[in-house]
C-alpha cells in the first residue's frame, strides 16, 4: 500500500523554511507568528496519521517504497509503527512548543533560527520514519547541520567548545556507523529494512557491525560512560535547543538501538547484553549521583537525562514486550518532563539571566503558577505514580524483573533490576533538592522579589506538556495498545534471527 | 452488590479529587471561606456515601466484592488496573478516614482560617483523602501503590506547606526521601510477588499464598514490612516523623497520626494471608514493633515540644499495631488502628487548640494553668490522655489490652522467645505511656501560667469536630472487647439480662475479610489476670506522672535529671539517632557523590581520555604539519627523500 501521509509529515517543515524564506529578516513578528503557524501544519498532519492509524496491525503503516538509486538498491523507504508513531508525535508536538517558548529568548537572527528549527524537525522526522538505512543514515546526520548553528548562533559563552563537542563525538560514532551501513548494504543487497531484517549474519560479523552502530548510538543516548558532551552542549544550547536536544534527540540514540541494532544482530545482542546492562545502571546510579553535585541547573537536568536514559537502555536490552513498552513509553515520558525542566530553566534565565542553583530561593512566593509546573514535571522526573514516569519507569523495572531473555543472558540480572530501581530514590534525591533550592526557602536575594509569574505565552508553553504527563500516567492504555504489538513484533524478528 | 453501589462507591473515591481539583485550578480566585467548605462537603458527601455502601450492602460484603473501574497498566500476560475491593475491611477503614478526615477539614476551617493559603492547604488535604482512599480501597498492589505514594506525596506538600521557613521545607523533603527508601523496598516486593503469582490481585495473592516457598515467602514479606516501616515510621525509618510535625497543627492529626501512618498497618493486614505464610518475618515485625514502642515512649518522656511528645507517641502506638500484626491478631491490630485514629486526632486537634490560643507557643514549659483559661480544650484532653493511658472504661483500654492478651499467648515457632519479650516491652511501654501523657497533661493545664500570651478558647466550629472525636474514642472501646473483659462484664450484667453473652463485635464483623488462624484455645483466667497487670500498670504509669507533674514539677524529677544527667540527655537528644544517619548515610551520600563525579566525569573520562585523544590528534597534526607547509623547497627536498628511500627499496635488493 502507497501513503503519501508520510511523505507529508517529513517534509511539511521544510516547505514552511520556504515559505519563510520569503519574508523579509526585519518582520520579526510576523516571522514568528508564521513559524508558530506552519509548525502545526505537521503536527495536525501526524494527529491525523494518529487517527488512522491501526493498532491491529504490528508492522509497519502508510509504507512508500520507491526506488531512490537504483543501482545501490536505496530506496525512499518510509512507514511508521507503533514505536515511531508516538516518537513522531512526541517531535511534532515538541516543535511549537520550543517555537513560541523561543518568541523572547532569540532575539538575533529570528528568521534562521526558525529556519533552522524548521529543517531539524523534517531531519528528526525522517529520522523516526526512515525505512532505508540510507535515508536513515541522510537524516540522521542532516541534523546535525541545524543543531550545530542553533548551539554555536544562539549559545552561551562557551558554545565554540560545547558545539566542537557535540559535532566531534557525534560524528566519530556516525563514521563507524556508515562503515557499518556500507557492509550490510553489500551483504545483503539492499538498504531497506523490508530485506535486511532476517539477513544471516555471521557472528563474528555481527560483534563488529553490532561495536559500530551500537556505539554510534551509544554515543546519542547518550550512555554512560560516553556522556560527557551531554552537560557542555545543554549547558550553552538556547533554551529552545535544550528542549528538542532533551526532548527529541536522545530518543535517537535508543530509537536507533531498537530499530536496527536488536533485530539486525540478535547474536551479537545476546553477547553484549550483560555489558549493555553494566553500563546502564552505572549510569542510572552514577548520573544520579553526578546530578546531585552540580551547581548549574541545567547540568543538574542533563545529568538527570543520563540517569533517566541509562534505564530505557535497560528495558530496551531486557527485550520483555513489558520492558520495551516501557522503554518507548519511558522514552515519551522523558521527553515530556526533561522539555519543560529545561523550558522552566529558559523561564528563570530570561528573568535573571543565571542558571545557577544558589542565586535562587523562595521564588514560589513571587512565582506560584511556575512553581506548579515546576512540581508536575519534577514529580513525572522522579517517578510519582500517576505521572507518566511511574508508567514507563515501572514498566520497565518489572518488565526487566520478569524478562526471559535478561535471565537467560545474565546470572545475576536481578540485580541489575535492583540497582536500577534505586534510581527511583536518587532521582528523588536530587530533584527534590533543586525543587527546594529555587522554589522553597525565603525569598532573599533583592533582585529574585519583583520576579513576574508565567505570562499567557508561557502557559500556553508549558501547559500541553503538563497536561500529558498526568493524562499518560493515568490512561496508559492509549499508547501501550498500540506499542505493545510493534514491541512483540520485534521480539519475534529477534528471536527468529537468533543462532 | 449491585451496579448502582458500585458506581457510588465510585464517587465516594473520587470525590475528594474533584474537591482539590476544585480548589487547586480556582487557587486565586476561590474565596477564603468558601474554599474550606466545599473541601469540608466533599469529604462529608463521600462519608455518607461509604456509609450507604456499608449499610446497603450488608452481607454481600462478607466475601470481597470488586468494582472495575478502568485498565491501567499492562504488565504482560496480566494487567494492574484502577479497581477497588469493597469488603468490611476496606470499607471500615474508609468509613474511618473519611469520617475522621470529614471532623479535621471542618476544624481546619477555623485553625487555618487566617493563612493566606488556605485555598491551597484544602486543596492538598482533599487531594491527601483521595490518595488514603485509593491506598484504601485498592483492588491489587500496584494501585495501593499509587495511594502509598500519592499520600506520601501530599504528606510532603503539607510538611512544607509553610515553604518560606527552609526547617520547614527541609523537614517535607526528608520525609519524602525516608519514605522512598522504604518505598524502594516495597516496589521490589511487587516486583516479587508480580513474578511469583503472576497477578497483581489481592485476592489472588491471598488465595495462593499457601504455594509459595519459605524462603521467598521471608524475602518477600519482610520488603514489604520494610516499606511499612517507612509509611508508618517504625524503626529504623521512624525519623521522618518527628520533623513531619512542622507542618500545620491539623496535618498532624491527619496524616501523621489517624491515617497514613496506618498504611503499613492496613497493607500487613491486607495481606495477612501472605504474611502467615513467613513465622520468620512475623517475628520481626512484632519485635520490631514492640521495640519502637519501646523506644519512642522513653523519648517522649523528655521532650518538651508538644507536638513532638504526640509525634514520639504515635510512633509508639503505631508500634503496638505492629506488634499485634505480628501476633497474628490482625483484628487487634485493625481495633488499636480505629481508637488510635479517634483519640490521637483528638489529642492533636486539641494540641493544636492549645497552640491556637497561645498564638504559636509549642513549649510545654512555657504553658501551665490552661484549665482555667481553656475549659473545653482541658475537658477533652485529660479524657484523651486517661484514654491512651490505657485507664478504663475509655476505648485505648479495650484495644491495647486485646494487643497485650494477643502477643502474650502467641506461639511462635520461628522464635519461642519473641512473643513474650515483645510483651514485657508493651507492659513497660504502658506504663511510660500513662507517664509521659500524665506529664504533658499536667504540665500544660495545671499549675500556673508561664507564658506571656492570653490565652482564648477556641472557636465552635474547632471545638464541636473535638467533641465529636471525643465521645467516639470515650465510647467506641467496648464494640472491641476481649474475651476476658467480656467475661469480667457478664458477671454484673447477669444481674440484669439472664442469658447474656458479650462478644468482640468489632472481630466478628471484620472476620471475613481477614485472615485468621481460627479460634485459638482462650484461657479466660490468664487473660483476666493480664487485664489486672495491665489496668495497674496504667494506674501506676499516671498517679506517677501526676505525682511528679502536678501544679508545678517536683523536686524528685530534678535531682533525678541530676544524678542521672547522661541518661536524661541521651533520651532528651533522642538517642542521637538523627547525627547518627547524618554521620553514616547523608554526608557519605554527598561526599562519594562529590568525589565520583570529580574522578570519573571530570577526570578519567574529561582529562584522561578525550585529554589524550586532544593529544595524539594535535601530535599528529603536528607532524604532518611539517609536510605540508607550502615552501617549494622543503616539498622538493622531501620529495627526493622520499624518491630516494623508494629506490633504495627497489634497487638496493
Amino acid at each position: 500500500m502507497e501513503s503519501v501521509l508520510l511523505t507529508y509529515i517529513i517534509f511539511s517543515p521544510v516547505i514552511g523554511l520556504l515559505i519563510l524564506l520569503f519574508i523579509p529578516r526585519d518582520e520579526k513578528v510576523l516571522i514568528k507568528n508564521i513559524t508558530f503557524i506552519l509548525s502545526l501544519v505537521p503536527l495536525a498532519l501526524s494527529v491525523l496519521m494518529l487517527i488512522l492509524f491501526d493498532r491491529s496491525n504490528a508492522g509497519f503503516q502508510f509504507e512508500t517504497l520507491i526506488r531512490w538509486i537504483g543501482p545501490l538498491n536505496i530506496y525512499y523507504h518510509t512507514g511508521v509503527d507503533g514505536i515511531s508513531l508516538f516518537l513522531v508525535l512526541l517531535t511534532t508536538l515538541s516543535v511549537p512548543v520550543v517555537v513560541v517558548s523561543s518568541f523572547n529568548y532569540i532575539k538575533t537572527d529570528e528568521k534562521l533560527y526558525y529556519m533552522m528549527l524548521l529543517f531539524l524537525e523534517t531531519a528528526m522526522l525522517g529520522t523516526f520514519l526512515a525505512l532505508d538505512l540510507v535515508l536513515f543514515f541522510l537524516f540522521w546526520e542532516a541534523m546535525l547541520i541545524p543543531m550545530y548553528f542553533i548551539i554555536a548562533m544562539w549559545g552561551g559563552e562557551n558554545r565554540v567548545y560545547a558545539t566542537f563537542k557535540f559535532v566531534i563525538y557525534t560524528s566519530v560514532g556516525s563514521v563507524l556507523m556508515l562503515i557499518g551501513i556500507f557492509y550490510i548494504g553489500n551483504a545483503a543487497g539492499s538498504f531497506s529494512v523490508s530485506e535486511i531484517y532476517g539477513t544471516n549474519f555471521s557472528v563474528k560479523e555481527q560483534l563488529l557491525l553490532f561495536g559500530a552502530f551500537f556505539l554510534a548510538f551509544a554515543i546519542k543516548v547518550p550512555l554512560f560512560p560516553v556522556h560527557t558532551w551531554l552537560p557542555d552542549a545543554h549547558v550553552e544550547a538556547p533554551t529552545g535547543g535544550s528542549v528538542i536536544l532533551a526532548a527529541i534527540l536522545l530518543k535517537m540514540g535508543t530509537y536507533g538501538m531498537l530499530r536496527f541494532v536488536i533485530p539486525l544482530f540478535p547474536n551479537a545482542t545476546l553477547i553484549f547484553a550483560p555489558a549493555v546492562f553494566i553500563l546502564a545502571v552505572t549510569g542510572v546510579v552514577y548520573a544520579a549521583m553526578a546530578s546531585f553535585v552540580q551547581k548549574d541547573i541545567k547540568k543538574l537536568v542533563a545529568y538527570s537525562s543520563v540517569s533517566h536514559m541509562g534505564l530505557i537502555v535497560l528495558g530496551l536490552f531486557a527485550l520483555s514486550r513489558v520492558s520495551l513498552s516501557g522503554a518507548v513509553y519511558q522514552m515519551i515520558s522523558h521527553g515530556l518532563s526533561t522539555g519543560t525542566l529545561f523550558l522552566i530553566v529558559g523561564i528563570l534565565y530570561e528573568r535573571r539571566h543565571t542558571r545557577l542553583i544558589s542565586e535562587y530561593g523562595g521564588i514560589a512566593s513571587v512565582m506560584p503558577a511556575f512553581s506548579v509546573f515546576f512540581m508536575i514535571a519534577a514529580l513525572t522526573s522522579v517517578a510519582v505514580p500517576f505521572t507518566s514516569g511511574f508508567a514507563g519507569e515501572f514498566m520497565i523495572l518489572f518488565g526487566s524483573y520478569s524478562s526471559e531473555f535478561m535471565q537467560n543472558s545474565s546470572e545475576y540480572h536481578r540485580i541489575f533490576v535492583y540497582i536500577a530501581a534505586t534510581g527511583m530514590l536518587f532521582g528523588a534525591v536530587y530533584m527534590l533538592w533543586v525543587y527546594q533550592k529555587v522554589i522553597f526557602g525565603p525569598n532573599i536575594n533583592p533582585e529574585n522579589q519583583n520576579l513576574k509569574d508565567l505570562s499567557f505565552r508561557e502557559y500556553m508553553v508549558l501547559i500541553p506538556y503538563a497536561v500529558l504527563m498526568i493524562v499518560l500516567g493515568v490512561n496508559t492504555e492509549f499508547v501501550v495498545s498500540r506499542v505493545m504489538p510493534s514491541a512483540d513484533r520485534l521480539i519475534q524478528i529477534f528471536y527468529a534471527g537468533l543462532k | 452488590m449491585t451496579d448502582k453501589l458500585s458506581s457510588l462507591l465510585v464517587i465516594a473515591v473520587l470525590l475528594p479529587f474533584a474537591g482539590a481539583l476544585t480548589n487547586g485550578l480556582l487557587v486565586r480566585y476561590m474565596p477564603r471561606k468558601i474554599s474550606g467548605i466545599i473541601a469540608s462537603c466533599t469529604i462529608t458527601f463521600s462519608f455518607l456515601l461509604f456509609a450507604v455502601v456499608y449499610i446497603a450492602a450488608g452481607n454481600a460484603i462478607r466475601i470481597p466484592y470488586v468494582v472495575q473501574v478502568a485498565p491501567w497498566l499492562f504488565l504482560g500476560d496480566f494487567n494492574a488496573g484502577i479497581s477497588f475491593i469493597a469488603d468490611r475491611l476496606s470499607l471500615i477503614m474508609a468509613l474511618m478516614v473519611t469520617g475522621v478526615s470529614a471532623l479535621i477539614h471542618f476544624y481546619s476551617i477555623g485553625y487555618m482560617g487566617g493563612d493566606r493559603g488556605v485555598n491551597r492547604y484544602f486543596s492538598y488535604l482533599n487531594l491527601f483523602v483521595g490518595f488514603m482512599l485509593i491506598l484504601v480501597m485498592a483492588e491489587n498492589i500496584v494501585l495501593m501503590f499509587v495511594g502509598w505514594e500519592g499520600v506520601g506525596l501530599c504528606s510532603y506538600l503539607l510538611i512544607g506547606f509553610w515553604f518560606s521557613e527552609e526547617e520547614k521545607a527541609n523537614a517535607g523533603r526528608k520525609a519524602f526521601i525516608v519514605n522512598r527508601i522504604g518505598d524502594l523496598a516495597f516496589i521490589i516486593g511487587i516486583f516479587l510477588i508480580l513474578g511469583y503469582f503472576n497477578s497483581a490481585s489481592f485476592i489472588s495473592i491471598n488465595a495462593n499464598s499457601y504455594k509459595i516457598p519459605e524462603m521467598t515467602a521471608f524475602a518477600v514479606t519482610l520488603l514489604l514490612f520494610i516499606g511499612a516501616t517507612g509509611k508508618s515510621a517504625q524503626i529504623p525509618l521512624y525519623v521522618w516523623l518527628p520533623d513531619a510535625m512542622a507542618g500545620p497543627t491539623p496535618v498532624s492529626a491527619l496524616i501523621h497520626a489517624a491515617t497514613m501512618v496506618t498504611a503499613g498497618v492496613y497493607m500487613i493486614t491486607r495481606l495477612g494471608s501472605l504474611f502467615m505464610m513467613s513465622d520468620m518475618t512475623l517475628a520481626v515485625i512484632m519485635l520490631t514493633g514492640s521495640f519502637t514502642a519501646l523506644f519512642s515512649a522513653t523519648i517522649a518522656t523528655t521532650q518538651n515540644d508538644i507536638k513532638k511528645i504526640l509525634a514520639y507517641s504515635t510512633i509508639s502506638q503505631l508500634g503496638f499495631m505492629f506488634a499485634a500484626a505480628g501476633a497474628f491478631a490482625f483484628s487487634a491490630a485493625m481495633f488499636h488502628l480505629i481508637t488510635h485514629a479517634f483519640f490521637k486526632a483528638a489529642l492533636f486537634l486539641l494540641a493544636g487548640s492549645v497552640i491556637h490560643a497561645l498564638s504559636g507557643e509549642q513549649d510545654i514549659n512555657r504553658m501551665g494553668g490552661l484549665e482555667r483559661h481553656l475549659p473545653h480544650t482541658s475537658l477533652m484532653f485529660w479524657l484523651a490522655s486517661l484514654t491512651i493511658a490505657g485507664i478504663p472504661p475509655f476505648s485505648a483500654f479495650f484495644s491495647k489490652d486485646e494487643i497485650l492478651y494477643k502477643v502474650f499467648i502467641n506461639e511462635n515457632p520461628a522464635a519461642h522467645f519473641a512473643p513474650k519479650i515483645a510483651y514485657i516491652m508493651l507492659l513497660l511501654t504502658s506504663f511510660m505511656t500513662a507517664f509521659y501523657i500524665a506529664r504533658l497533661y499536667f504540665k500544660v493545664f495545671s499549675g500556673d501560667y508561664k507564658g506571656e500570651k492570653h490565652p482564648h478558647e477556641s472557636p465552635r466550629i474547632m471545638i464541636v469536630p473535638l467533641y465529636i472525636l471525643t465521645i467516639l474514642f470515650a465510647i467506641s472501646g467496648p464494640f472491641g472487647m476481649g474475651g476476658g473483659i467480656a467475661h469480667i462484664m457478664e458477671m454484673p450484667a447477669k444481674i440484669f439480662i439472664k442469658n447474656i453473652h458479650l462478644t468482640n463485635t468489632f472481630q466478628r464483623i471484620l472476620e471475613p475479610s481477614i485472615a485468621s488462624f481460627g479460634s485459638v484455645s482462650s484461657d479466660v483466667s490468664t487473660e483476666i489476670l493480664l487485664i489486672f497487670v495491665s489496668v495497674a500498670v496504667a494506674f501506676a504509669g499516671w498517679f506517677s506522672g501526676r505525682y511528679l507533674y502536678y501544679q508545678q514539677i517536683s523536686p524528685v524529677v530534678e535531682s533525678f535529671n541530676r544524678k542521672f544527667y547522661p541518661l536524661h540527655n541521651l533520651l532528651y537528644k533522642k538517642y542521637y539517632i538523627d547525627e547518627i544517619y547524618e554521620f553514616l548515610i547523608v554526608r557519605p551520600y554527598i561526599y562519594i557523590s562529590k568525589g565520583l563525579y570529580g574522578l570519573i566525569d571530570r577526570f578519567i573520562i574529561e582529562f584522561v581520555f578525550i585529554g589524550l585523544l586532544v593529544k595524539i590528534v594535535y601530535v599528529t597534526g603536528f607532524v604532518l604539519r611539517v609536510f605540508q607547509n607550502g615552501y617549494l623547497y622543503k616539498i622538493i627536498c622531501i620529495g627526493i627523500t622520499g624518491l630516494g628511500i623508494i629506490l633504495y627499496f627497489m634497487v638496493g635488493r
